[in-house]
């Protein structure tokens, strides 16, 4: 296997920056799409009931089947890559609106009626006080959503849309194991690599997390 | 500033009949304790005053005009409000939890940082616990820090919803104490809830006590409930806190 790296290091490098693209379009239209739904969801009880068993049934669409019906859906062509963004996209959504409405619910109250109580208008006090306190939530939910990404991107292959995926058919089809191997390794290697980075983003952005945590560890 | 409620009444959209009727003044730099049991509808009615709860009828007037011609928001920010269990922002810091108002209000945060760092000493917090985080603080220090950050903008009105009623005994004394010598300095009119008799007595000037729905039983002067208990309501209330104190007192160590 090592050696399949060390003689195709350009391919792979052409298939690794597909496979990131066809991974961060979905990831992005998943947050923009879940954390508004998700704090809606939160408030509106209707909501919540349509949303949640419906991100159910989503999930449950073979993704396979979902890329070949959208492009009769969408009006795209077979192989645009446009279509596995929007099916993963949909499966991000899937997941990630149970968490973030999860996420919202769990904002303790007494902050929400806190900020109210001292002058926070609406717009800034879910900007600077649901949204962060909802975050560590929509961090883990986010994790999941990119690692899945990752390997349902794979998938993308067997239409033609390129990425990581695409070792796994031809190295099938040429009965050449190790490139199959390096498909997994990469693919692995890439998922925990975007783990790691929204792990550190969230430190970052979250010092009262770390600051609290061995406190109450230790209570 | 005076506080006046006038007709004011509130059922909520779930029918829960709160507030029937009741007017009550206030006048300016007193410390009123409203005291009644849960459900009296007391807190709602500390909530009118700043429009956390819109009266169904009736109306609140500050310094005689009515709170509904002031932008909810706008005014929210200009009336200390002190929580139950200090009601601090978990993710700030406490120097940035007592800066809030300031930063709402438009100051630069650093700024805001600067002008509030003296008033952790006024409600005697150490300094050096103002990059802690409230978790990392005990109840009684997350109460001063609420009290504080309601002393940020320099309000004329503190409203404070049971603020002491998570706090160990001890403490508590010590923050009643704390709060009347405020009121001695700053002069401030505040509104105070509480369900506990013997906290009403210790820090009103004038106390209120309600029975359901907001039914005014008897108000005046401490002295004047305790020793002169208007019904048979008014009577076992202040025996309640009496009877509680007696044995306390009386059980062995």
């Amino acid at each position: 296997m090592i050696h399949w790296f060390t003689h195709n290091g350009g391919r792979l490098g052409g298939l690794l920056e597909q496979h990131v693209v066809l991974t961060l379009w979905p990831l992005a239209a998943t947050l923009v799409l879940s954390i508004p739904l998700g704090a809606a969801a939160a408030r509106l009880r209707w909501l919540r009931r349509v949303l949640l068993p419906l991100s159910g049934v989503l999930y449950t669409i073979p993704s396979l089947a979902l890329f070949l019906t959208l492009p009769s859906l969408l009006g795209t062509r077979v192989l645009d890559p446009v279509n596995v963004v929007v099916a993963l996209s949909i499966y991000g959504c899937a997941l990630m609106v149970r968490t973030a409405t999860d996420a919202f619910s769990q904002v303790p109250a007494a902050a929400r009626e806190a900020a109210t109580a001292i002058g926070y208008g609406p717009a800034r006090r879910f900007l600077t006080v649901e949204l962060p306190l909802a975050a560590p939530v929509l961090l883990a939910g986010t994790r999941v959503v990119a690692v899945s990404t990752v390997s349902l991107v794979s998938v993308g292959a067997l239409i033609g849309v390129g990425g990581l995926g695409v070792l796994f058919t031809t190295g099938y089809q040429r009965s050449y194991p190790a490139e199959v191997g390096a498909g997994i390794v990469t693919i692995l290697a890439l998922a925990l690599l975007l783990d790691g980075l929204l792990l550190g983003v969230g430190r970052l952005l979250m010092p009262w997390r770390r600051a609290t945590a061995p406190e109450r560890r230790s209570r | 500033m005076s506080i006046e409620f006038r007709d004011v009444s509130k059922v909520y959209p779930d029918g829960t009949d709160a507030v029937r009727d009741l007017s009550l003044l206030l006048p300016s730099h007193q410390l009123t304790v409203l005291l009644g049991s849960s459900g009296c509808g007391k807190t709602t009615l500390l909530r009118m005053v700043n429009r956390m709860v819109e009266p169904t009828s009736g109306s609140v007037l500050i310094d005689g005009e009515d709170v509904r011609d002031r932008d909810a928001v706008m005014l929210r920010r200009s009336i200390g409000y002190v929580l139950q269990d200090g009601g601090l922002l978990p993710h700030r810091t406490v120097l940035d939890n007592v800066a809030t108002v300031l930063v709402l209000a438009g100051r630069r945060r650093k700024d805001a940082r600067e002008e509030v760092l003296p008033l952790l000493d006024t409600v005697g917090l150490s300094r050096s616990l103002a990059s802690r985080y409230p978790a990392q603080l005990s109840g009684g220090q997350r109460q001063r820090v609420g009290v504080a950050r309601a002393l940020a903008a320099d309000p004329n009105i503190l409203l404070m919803d049971e603020p002491f009623g998570a706090v160990d005994p001890l403490v508590r004394r010590e923050l009643q104490d704390e709060l009347l010598h405020l009121h001695e300095t700053l002069d401030k009119t505040i509104l105070f809830i509480t369900h506990d008799v013997d906290e009403a007595f210790r820090l009103g000037e004038h106390v209120v006590l309600l029975a359901e729905h907001g039914q005014i039983v008897q108000q005046g002067p401490p002295r004047e409930l305790a020793e002169a208990p208007a019904t048979a309501f008014a009577a076992r209330f202040v025996e309640a806190g009496r009877g509680a104190r007696t044995l306390r007192e009386a059980r062995p160590r």
